[in-house]
């Protein structure tokens, strides 16, 4: 028995070893590779940028907005920091280190989605789809503000095992690593290519698939502590910043049926305190084609056109 | 708590340092501590789910007891007959209830009959099939007299229940588990490194392989009727290696496992992808399940002594009840029958592959032998039978390739795959493997250290992949 516990120690104590090599390999391959191909990561790189708009919140932020034709028709200049998947939590991080590098905006224009409900428990926040997402923060992890956002959206345990066994943070996001495009990189020094437009953020869908098989269920993003906390947060950083606010409700394809009552309370909420504007893109059904959206709660090309083309008309009228 | 996840690592470290250091003055201690980890095992699926088995336990150890003490043929033919029924009613409830009331809805809808029966909305308990067929086969035991009935309830509770086996197998036999429970264990260095080696083994088969082949064998079921003809058998094959990756992974660890508790299972699969026959085929795969139906059906329904039209019978009957036992779906049965169908030419013929001989026939019936299960594979991970059938059509139909096959040519799984086959190999002609093993132990070192680092590498630590077999 003596011999088998010697030798099982010994067996993990080489692989944490040989485990620190690969984290070194791994960081190493995953700052050249990854670069600025990453959106939040981008985003966080911006300096000196200066903007009349700026565009902030999930997947179909990023996707609602066709930045171009957005500048063109108010003849303004914008910029998108909406990044798929993102919570309130990563909206704070990206717009906190956009002000700190030096950069400015006069108005936020926020994602406000529909929320069915609102509830106490912070643990229910783990099923929403919007997270934080740690593997893009993992170079700015000891920056505090982007810390203190990693705290409340990780597990201490967690935290510590990133922290003293920092493979695991690697082997926890494998899927970044694929051998294909590590093979790709070593032989053709081949890097990631960004999936938006790096000079605007747009990052518009062309998938045409969609033929209205789904209706969107409402109330999947629900408002808890947490990304109340956030929300809160971004809306004081921008007054504080003397930036206005806009809260928009990006389309849905026709949505189910619900009770709005709580959703609409809280809307004038954050206008009285926050003096905020609110728009609902959800307010018509009669734009609410199937071939406007590549899946029921994000539009494609065409859908982002037609939409930003709404929200310049909205915005023309004070 | 799933084998490839921390907080099993983190259990079985416990239960180890436990069974081997605190409670291994008492043999019953013992037991019961197994018993109990079991049971906590068992239950952080679903905590409800312990009375189903403690009730299916509680059945099998007194029917056993009763059988024991009768004498009367009479009477023990109704007592094994009541504990087989309540069985296979749990079984029948739980499982198969949903799809008869759905099928029968259909076929009314079908005749014309507007048919809305109430269908049940019951979660599969896992592993119900596995410790169902560890009881039914306890209680004939018993009736048989071929093992005598336990009078040690923890025993026989840990049996049932003990959890490197219990949710997926491989299916225990009485007369080889109950005895282990029964005599002191003693450590043994040897038999604990070889459990070690076996589990992380089936890490790689499981985490590499399965899981590997897993996105691309969806993505093609996903968009079958796109994809070429090229792509479509590629992840016919991919699946092949990744159900044999996932069960035989699974069944590595759960052999392994046990192994450090001084505990051997039953083997489950001897290199099935190398035979040379059909017959061979299934001497090889799922053997606990295969050698169940063998001794507990195919040969009380007669088996091959009664001419060649029983024998062909009995084995339909095998594969028709085994495709069922998979799972409560056309798919499965489908899947079971056609592997009845390969199996007639070799009854009629009697065709078997011989031991020792290796010619170049054998490597081609290897090869045809891995292509016609890749076929019945596609029934198997097909959802539903219309799915199937669409997606071998499409087989034919399809362009056969097209210019994204290179791109979305799967090459990271292929060498895994290969250094699968070449150990696997090795293992099935019985040289190299164990050489490499012991001869050069810093070989074995390095071996077992790089692919660990690969399998921690590859292990997706927040969403841990579900073992296909926990849905039967």
């Amino acid at each position: 028995m003596k011999s088998f516990l010697y030798k099982s120690v010994l067996f993990i104590g080489l692989l944490l070893i040989i485990s620190y090599v690969v984290y070194f390999i791994l960081n190493a391959f995953q700052l050249s590779y990854y670069k600025k191909s990453l959106k939040t990561r981008w985003a966080i790189e911006l300096t000196d940028k200066h903007v009349d708009y700026l565009f902030l919140g999930s997947s179909r932020m990023a996707n609602m907005i066709a930045a171009n034709a957005f500048d063109s028709t108010l003849n303004t200049t914008s910029i998108n920091l909406a990044t798929p998947g993102s919570s309130y939590g990563e909206s704070y991080v990206l717009l906190q280190q956009y002000l700190t590098h030096g950069n400015t905006a006069k108005t936020l224009i926020l994602s406000f989605d529909f929320f069915k409900s609102r509830y106490t428990n912070p643990d229910e926040e783990s099923f929403t789809p919007l997270t934080f997402k740690h593997f893009d923060f993992f170079p700015y992890e000891e920056v505090p503000e982007i810390k203190s956002v990693y705290d409340s959206y990780t597990p201490q345990w967690h935290m510590q095992l990133w922290q003293y066994l920092p493979f695991s943070q690697y082997a926890e996001f494998n899927t970044y690593f694929k051998v294909d495009s590590m093979l790709q990189f070593v032989v053709d020094g081949k890097l990631q290519q960004a999936n938006f437009d790096t000079l605007t953020g747009s990052q518009l869908i062309y998938n045409f698939k969609f033929k209205g098989e789904r209706i969107s269920a409402p109330g999947v993003v629900r408002l808890g502590p947490r990304s109340e906390k956030y929300l809160l947060k971004i809306l004081a950083l921008a007054k504080k910043n003397n930036i206005s606010i806009i809260l928009v409700t990006a389309p849905y394809y026709k949505m189910e049926s619900f009770d709005r009552t709580i959703h609409t309370t809280y809307v004038h909420f954050l206008k009285n305190t926050f003096n905020t504007r609110y728009i609902d893109f959800t307010a018509s059904q009669e734009w609410q084609e199937y071939h406007n959206f590549s899946d029921p709660i994000h539009t494609n090309v065409y859908g982002s056109k037609l939409y930003t083309q709404m929200l310049c008309d909205s915005l023309r009228v004070k | 708590m799933l084998f490839n996840s921390i907080p099993f690592a983190l259990f079985l470290i416990l239960v180890f340092c436990g069974y081997w250091f605190i409670f291994n003055k008492n043999l019953r201690i013992q037991n019961a501590f197994i018993f109990a980890t079991s049971y906590l095992f068992y239950g952080w699926w679903d905590w409800k789910f312990l009375f189903l088995i403690s009730g299916s336990a509680l059945v099998g150890f007194c029917v056993g007891l009763m059988l024991e003490k009768t004498e009367d043929l009479y009477t023990r033919k109704i007592l094994v007959g009541i504990a087989i029924t309540i069985n296979i009613l749990f079984l029948a409830t739980f499982k198969y209830a949903n799809f008869f009331t759905q099928s029968l809805e259909e076929l009314f809808n079908h005749l014309g009959f507007q048919a809305d029966f109430i269908t049940l909305k019951l979660i599969l308990p896992i592993g119900i099939s596995f410790y169902t067929f560890h009881n039914i086969s306890y209680i004939i035991d018993v009736y048989r007299r071929t093992i005598p009935a336990t009078k040690d309830i923890i025993v026989y509770a840990s049996f049932m229940s003990y959890f490197p086996q219990l949710v997926a197998g491989p299916i225990q036999r009485a007369k080889t588990l109950i005895p282990q429970f029964q005599k002191e264990r003693q450590f043994d260095y040897a038999t604990a490194v070889a459990g070690l080696q076996q589990i992380l083994w089936g890490l790689f088969k499981k985490v590499i392989i399965a899981d590997t082949c897993a996105v691309h064998v969806n993505a093609a079921f996903a968009h079958y009727e796109t994809l070429p003809g090229s792509q479509l058998i590629l992840a016919a094959v991919l699946f092949a290696f990744q159900i044999y990756g996932d069960f035989s992974g699974y069944t590595d660890m759960a052999l392994g496992i046990s192994k450090l508790f001084g505990i051997e299972l039953t083997t489950n699969f001897k290199t099935p992808y190398f035979a040379r026959s059909i017959p061979d085929f299934w001497k090889r795969w799922h053997i606990s399940l295969t050698t169940w139906f063998k001794d507990y059906l195919y040969i009380p329904l007669g088996g091959n002594k009664r001419g060649l039209a029983i024998t062909l019978r009995n084995t339909l009957i095998i594969f028709f009840v085994s495709g069922f036992w998979h799972g409560a779906n056309w798919t499965f049965i489908a899947w079971g029958l056609l592997n009845g169908i390969y199996f007639i030419p070799y009854l009629f013929f009697k065709l078997d592959s011989k031991e020792e001989a290796y010619s170049f026939t054998d490597y081609v019936h290897m090869c045809f032998v891995f292509v016609s299960i890749c076929f019945s594979w596609i029934f198997f991970r097909a959802n539903t039978i219309t799915v199937a059938f669409a997606y071998i059509s499409h087989l034919f139909t399809n362009p056969f390739i097209n210019r994204s096959l290179y791109t979305q040519f799967p090459w990271s799984i292929m060498l895994p795959i290969l250094f699968l086959l070449v150990v696997e190999w090795a293992y099935f002609r019985k040289d190299g493997f164990k050489a490499i093993q012991f001869k050069y132990r810093w070989l074995a070192w390095t071996c077992y250290v790089c692919l660990a680092i690969f399998i921690l590498m590859n292990m997706s630590f927040h969403q841990t992949s579900d073992f296909i077999y926990f849905q039967f």
